[in-house]
């Protein structure tokens, strides 16, 4: 008892554990929060320019210039709409 | 790939507060032992992989040289969890490690145990909750692609 060590006092460490876990996993949830609202931002956007200008829009799609399949691929599909 | 994403933050704070641990323990922030050295790998793998997909405009070869990578980069996480019974290390075995009571053993105590079970059940919760945020997050820019 008279020769026995005290125990080191950790507790510096687990705090600095525990601010190291909560940082990292806000940071994550800021960027998680910042992609979100710019994908927010960009489909408000888009919905902006096609309310602005459908009419733009309907004339580009005329029957001549309408392609005849509506996906990228090109694999043939029913007419688009 | 939302799953990749949030493991790796999660294994970051792992590697990092393993090195917190190890300051008092071995007096030293890091030290190239074997699953210090495979953890660090299965980070930089899993980091490698957002490179990948990163590099690849085709949205179809992004997907499947991607999901081939996942597959090939999972085996570091098995080879990580039995480095440290395969090689010789200085870092403790503390699941299945022997009897805690043994002079020099190191498997945990009851207590541990607890605090290791009710840790694990608050990161499972906040895993799924970042996951499901993610899978989101990735859902609505598919359909701003479209």
């Amino acid at each position: 008892m008279l020769f026995q060590e005290a125990a080191a006092n950790t507790n510096g460490y687990m705090i600095a554990g525990y601010a190291v876990a909560f940082i990292v996993m806000a940071l994550y949830v800021v960027s998680l929060y910042i992609r979100t609202r710019n994908l927010n931002r960009d489909l408000t956007t888009l919905e902006e320019l096609n309310k602005a200008a459908p009419a733009e829009i309907k004339t580009a799609q005329t029957p001549k210039s309408r392609p005849q399949t509506c996906n990228q691929k090109g694999t043939k599909i029913a007419p688009c709409n | 790939m939302a799953a990749i994403e949030v493991s790796l933050v999660f294994f970051l704070i792992t590697i990092m507060l393993g090195s917190i641990w190890a300051r008092p323990a071995w007096n030293t922030w890091w030290t190239w032992d074997p699953r210090l050295t495979t953890a660090a790998i299965t980070e930089l793998v899993y980091l490698a992989y957002f490179m990948l997909r990163q590099g690849i405009d085709d949205p179809d070869r992004r997907a499947r040289f991607g999901a081939v990578y996942a597959l090939i980069g999972g085996i570091s996480a098995p080879i990580t969890f039995y480095a440290i019974r395969l090689f010789r290390t200085i870092h403790p075995v503390v699941i299945a490690g022997g009897n805690p009571k043994a002079q020099g053993g190191f498997d945990m105590t009851p207590d541990m145990l607890t605090a290791m079970f009710v840790a694990l059940g608050a990161f499972t919760v906040i895993f799924i909750d970042l996951y499901w945020n993610r899978i989101r997050l990735a859902t609505w820019k598919t359909r701003l692609n479209d």
